[in-house]
């Protein structure tokens, strides 16, 4: 499993919680929104360390398909 | 028709024995798969991907959300593909963003998230990947 380079903080449009970036070298940055909460950026690393650890960014997804699996 | 047998029916199309499909997913031997494939084993969310993947299909077509097996059938467009993003415009701009391997990011956002948003989204992730930041 590749590993994650770096995690930060950027203010980001208020509904985007935040993104996992998939660099060139193989590795992820995780985006957190700088403008939310500790409590939501949490959570949400949590959801991308999901995204990350089943290889969510490997092959040809279906993003709706992705999102709905991992927000139910 | 059930995951499992799509699961099934996908493998013989391919010509793939269960040996290869347990070899692929990391499975110790086929008898794995052979219980999936009768519904006897049921799978998670997660591996439900890992199968798209190694079957060359997508999720929803496993998932029945979508009526073609073929990998890039899985079209936004696709009136049987359920839908996490309300907006069929932001779905498909951030289906955009994880298919364009400059960019490549897998957002976390509301559902009812607008296409203004992703697109400023876009221009963020540009001006870090300028400044050297990722």
């Amino acid at each position: 499993m590749p590993p994650i380079s770096n995690i930060i903080l950027v203010p980001l449009p208020l509904k985007v919680k935040g993104f996992c970036h998939y660099n060139a070298d193989g590795t992820q940055t995780i985006v957190l929104n700088s403008l939310l909460t500790h409590e939501a950026n949490f959570s949400t690393y949590n959801h991308e360390l999901n995204h990350y650890q089943d290889f969510d960014c490997q092959w040809a997804c279906d993003i709706n398909f992705l999102e709905t699996i991992r927000h139910e | 028709m059930k995951l499992y047998e799509r699961i099934r029916q996908r493998r013989e199309e391919l010509g793939m024995s269960q040996d290869e499909i347990a070899e692929k997913l990391g499975y110790k031997s086929r008898s794995t798969i052979a219980k999936i494939e009768s519904g006897e084993n049921d799978i998670t969310q997660s591996k439900i991907v890992a199968f798209a993947r190694v079957l060359d299909t997508s999720p929803a077509y496993l998932m029945g959300w979508a009526k073609q097996a073929a990998r890039n059938s899985n079209t936004l467009s696709d009136a049987n593909c359920k839908t996490y993003y309300n907006n069929p415009e932001t779905a498909k701009l951030a289906q955009e963003l994880y298919d364009n391997p400059d960019l490549r990011i897998l957002l976390d956002a509301s559902r009812d998230l607008a296409p203004e948003d992703v697109k400023a989204v876009a221009d963020i992730v540009k001006k870090m990947k300028k400044a050297g930041d990722i």
